[in-house]
């Protein structure tokens, strides 16, 4: 018996914007679009026969008129390599406004399931192989429940989902939205051979030990995550998945699609000997394909100048966010300055003074010395 | 910073004359008129140019050239510096870098803003009188009166100067806040959006669509809602019209029906009247007839009373009574036949017995039908199955017909709502951009605004908190200085007055709880005095920075003792500064050991 090859994918977010990236938003854009090129080629040297998307290909259901130009254009690789698409809508691109990207006429080409509660599966047959598709595309206004309709129908063939849906007890579940929520345990009580999930943007595989062997292969859910970072604690990779199935098994197999990688790191300074020690950690990080957040946190023992530090180390990456959270009483020299008949010895005393009768306040009174304290060293050390 | 070398090309009695220096402790000896305070005054010359004495160092000998040169090391970085007098052009090299200006004490050219500039960033000051008034103390200058300006210039510099330029960090962190905010921290304001604004007011615009997508979300529930309803109400009242529409033309039916039926009864009612009258009269008929046979045998009854002839009596009364009988019967049969003719004469007029059966079958067979309809009809419409009158159907028809003409109204009227609603709710729905997605952005901007806000609260109290300790210790460092000269004047003279500063630098002594005046000081206490007031001063400028310090014999009216202690002081200030000390006592390298010798 012939094998079928399916590639999931989902959280696109083509034309998303990352203005917290200041210079790099724009081509940061652009990575988006770039990654979802990646997606398309994998599927075509892959040679899938089934290309399926579990929401947000955009990041807003008015993407901009070039980039859905664009879009289209690699769909249609895909349906000249003669692979089958189908697709749901997400949160960000939802089929609600009137004048929705998807209400082009463009999208009934492919297997669209638009409805918030699905009627019937969607059922296709490739190379001898009956696929039945279910899927709803989300829709904050409809109350009612769409799980029931998902329930797995009678038929031979896979059983496949797709849902954009927020699993209770993920790791993003007190971060993120939580649209569509559901447990593992509802989904695979849906009896489906395989769900593609889409919503949460890190990869997630969660496997059914309790499904029924014999006529139903074995239960698979997953998040491919997004293809590519839209925060910097997005920081795993990025990947499609890839399942093969014949009637007797269903493999599923990841692969990395971004472009570039966030990083959202924390150097703790304790174990930092001096500013090029620091600098050296810094650089273990750094890549031409690394866009970092990196925190500095713990006691220090020498003056720590951030802006010219974050300045010198951007150059090894795409991007480069120094955040200073050190324990400032520690930090050299705020202890020498205090003890001094001068004007800096004065401005940390009342800086203290300060802290002393507004505790509510002390983050921000720190964070005053912080900012003059570089210059008070300056005159020690570089930095 | 630390002069290196001297080269006196032609300067004063000296004529290419090079000079090595420490970047220590250097003592200058000779004997009076050898040339010491003329060296000393010519790297003042070099670095600032003569306004008043350049003609007390014209070269004797060759007045057509008056030059001279130095170099230095500041910040690990070799500057060479030449100066021609005559028309003071300065020629300043650094790591090949060629600096070459006009530059004279009077001049306002901007060349020579550039080249204070560099002045102030190896000595802290450019200007030269406070040169004089600082590291550089001159043969009896020690006790020389200065003016209200150079007080106030002597002040600023000092609470200015003293760990960092204070000015210029709060004019960085103004700069900074600029960066993030239009506000300034001093309350005035920029044109231009900064950061902070800019990212406040992206998310005040995120948060009004955030507002307008929930809004119109929930807004399109509802009229979803009410659509839905209306739509229930058109449907069920479509279902009612159909069904009206329908029940009216049977109601025409049922009542012409009920007509027929009424008026097919009537006549089998009829025709079973005849039948029922036709069979009387034939049953009449017969019995008749069956009477009129029996009187024909009656006839011979009289014959009866032959038999009793012999016995006329009985034979008479029986013919009489038999006579009687026959006159009855010929009177009952007269009557029969009467009647017989009577009933014959009915029957005459009545149909057949067959046709009026046949008839009777025809209007039975209409009523079954007509009943087999009505049963029908009032199945389909049960309602019907009440009425039995014409006049009823009458009232149900123009009653339903009113309602159906009623529910094409409404069925109108919300078709053209719910248009209304799907159009209004295709408008709404234009260029929404899902809540998800808006609270997605609102929740990255909030994170860029907090680490903003953050840093502009930061540098909005660093600002604020620095200007505040420039200002009071600017007001209090006359006290702080006070404390450094009593300190300094204790160890000199091994005597512990206290000795306050005031506004213009005159000194008054407090001793025992009594205060007295500098001016009762002897004249070699005064310059010990004043001698500990450089000396703070010089520390309060050399406190990040390597100065030189240049002594020409200060302390000419010093005992030996006071005389050694001032001597530990300059070699301990010589520990990491660069001293030029002049004498023409030969003593004092006794008091110098470690003195790089210069003998002129």
């Amino acid at each position: 018996m012939s094998k079928l090859k399916i590639l999931h994918t989902a959280d696109n977010h083509l034309g998303s914007k990352c203005s917290f990236l200041a210079d790099y938003a724009a081509t940061r854009t652009n990575d988006f679009f770039k990654a979802f090129q990646n997606i398309i080629n994998t599927a075509i040297s892959n040679s899938v026969n089934l290309f399926v998307l579990a929401g947000d290909l955009f990041d807003s259901p008015h993407p901009p008129l070039s980039l859905v130009q664009s879009v289209k254009s690699e769909f249609t690789k895909l349906k000249q390599n003669g692979i089958e698409i189908a697709l749901i809508a997400g949160t960000h691109d939802d089929l609600i406004p009137s004048d929705s990207v998807y209400h082009d006429s463009f999208w009934d080409d492919f297997i669209f399931l638009k409805d918030p509660v699905l009627q019937q599966p969607h059922s296709i047959n490739i190379q001898g192989i009956p696929i039945h598709i279910y899927g709803i595309s989300y829709n904050t206004l409809n109350i009612q429940n769409p799980l029931p309709s998902l329930k797995r129908r009678e038929g031979n063939g896979l059983h496949l989902g797709l849902l954009h849906c927020s699993i209770q007890n993920s790791p993003e579940w007190n971060i993120m939205p939580k649209d569509l929520p559901c447990s593992t345990e509802d989904l695979f009580a849906l009896g489906l051979n395989f769900i593609g999930l889409g919503h949460y943007h890190n990869y997630r595989l969660y496997e059914n030990n309790n499904a029924p062997s014999g006529s139903h292969p074995l239960q698979l859910i997953s998040y491919c995550g997004s293809s590519e970072g839209k925060k910097f604690h997005e920081s795993d990779e990025r990947y499609v998945n890839v399942l093969t199935y014949d009637s007797e098994k269903l493999l599923i197999e990841k692969h990395p699609v971004q472009i570039k990688k966030m990083r959202d790191v924390e150097i703790d300074l304790l174990s930092v000997t001096d500013i090029q020690h620091l600098k050296n950690k810094i650089q273990e990080i750094s890549g031409p394909d690394i866009l970092a957040k990196i925190t500095l946190k713990g006691e220090i023992d020498f003056p720590l100048h951030l802006e010219p530090l974050e300045e010198e180390c951007r150059k090894d990456f795409t991007y480069l966010k120094l955040v200073d959270e050190t324990d400032l009483y520690q930090k050299y020299p705020v202890h020498n300055i205090e003890q001094e008949k001068t004007i800096r010895g004065l401005y940390v005393r009342k800086i203290q003074e300060k802290i002393k009768s507004n505790p509510e306040l002390k983050d921000v009174y720190e964070r005053a010395l912080k900012e003059t304290l570089n210059y008070f060293a300056k005159d020690h050390n570089a930095y | 910073m630390h002069i290196k070398h001297i080269i006196l090309s032609n300067f004063g009695r000296f004529k290419d004359k090079e000079i090595a220096f420490s970047p220590h402790l250097n003592l200058i000896i000779g004997p009076n008129e050898a040339g010491k305070s003329t060296l000393l005054n010519s790297i003042y010359g070099i670095f600032f140019g003569f306004k008043n004495m350049k003609e007390h160092y014209l070269p004797w000998n060759e007045p057509s050239s008056f030059k001279a040169g130095l170099s230095f090391v500041h910040e690990d970085k070799s500057f060479s510096l030449e100066r021609n007098f005559l028309n003071d052009e300065v020629t300043l090299i650094e790591d090949k870098k060629k600096f070459q200006a006009k530059i004279s004490p009077q001049g306002r050219r901007s060349e020579r803003d550039i080249y204070f500039k560099k002045v102030q960033d190896y000595f802290g000051l450019s200007d030269p009188l406070l040169f004089r008034k600082t590291i550089f103390i001159g043969q009896n200058e020690l006790l020389r009166k200065w003016t209200e300006e150079e007080n106030v210039q002597l002040k600023s510099l000092l609470s200015g100067l003293s760990e960092h330029d204070y000015d210029q960090i709060l004019n960085e962190l103004e700069v900074k806040y600029f960066q993030l905010t239009k506000s300034a921290p001093n309350g005035m304001n920029k044109r231009n959006n900064r950061l902070l604004e800019e990212i406040q007011e992206q998310k005040k615009q995120l948060e009004a669509q955030l507002q307008i997508s929930k809004e119109t979300y929930e807004n399109i529930e509802s009229i979803k809602h009410k659509s839905s309803v209306l739509q229930e109400e058109t449907t069920h009242l479509k279902k009612e019209s159909k069904f009206l529409e329908s029940l009216l033309p049977h109601i025409s039916k049922f009542k012409n029906l009920l007509d027929k039926k009424n008026l097919l009864s009537k006549q089998y009612e009829e025709k079973n009247k005849l039948k029922n009258k036709s069979a009387q009269l034939s049953l009449q008929y017969q019995l008749l007839e069956e009477q009129s046979r029996l009187d024909k045998r009656i006839f011979f009854l009289p014959l009866v009373s032959l038999v009793f002839v012999w016995w006329w009596p009985v034979a008479l009364s029986l013919l009489v009574a038999t006579g009687a009988i026959l006159t009855y019967v010929v009177m009952a049969q007269r009557k029969i036949l009467n009647q017989k003719k009577d009933c014959s004469h009915q029957r005459a007029y009545l149909p057949t017995q067959t046709s009026l059966e046949k008839d009777l079958s025809e209007v039975a067979g209409q009523l079954h039908e007509i009943k087999s309809e009505i049963v029908e009809i009032c199945t389909r419409y049960p309602k019907l199955s009440k009425i039995d009158d014409v006049k009823d159907c009458d009232i149900l028809f123009y009653e339903n017909q009113k309602i159906f003409t009623s529910h094409q109204k409404k069925i109108e009227e919300k078709t053209f709502a719910m248009f209304q609603i799907e159009k209004n709710m295709a408008l709404s729905q234009k260029g929404i951009t899902p809540p998800s997605k808006l609270l997605d952005d609102i929740s990255i901007l909030e994170e860029q605004e907090k680490s903003v806000k953050a840093k502009t609260q930061g540098l909005y109290w660093a600002h604020k908190i620095l200007m505040e300790s420039i200002q009071e210790y600017r007001q209090s460092f006359l006290e702080t200085l006070s404390e450094d000269v009593s300190h300094l004047f204790s160890h000199i003279t091994q005597k512990h007055p206290h000795v306050s500063i005031l506004k213009d630098f005159q000194l008054k002594l407090k001793n025992d709880a009594q205060e007295f005046s500098s001016s009762h000081l002897s004249f070699g206490a005064k310059e010990q005095l004043y001698f500990a007031l450089r000396l703070v001063f010089i520390q309060k400028l050399t406190h990040n920075k390597s100065l030189p310090l240049f002594l020409d014999d200060p302390f000419v009216n010093f005992d030996e003792h006071r005389l050694k202690s001032s001597c530990d002081l300059i070699e301990k200030y010589a520990q990491n500064h660069q001293v030029f000390f002049v004498t023409h006592s030969q003593s004092m390298i006794n008091y110098f050991p470690k003195a790089h010798l210069i003998s002129l």
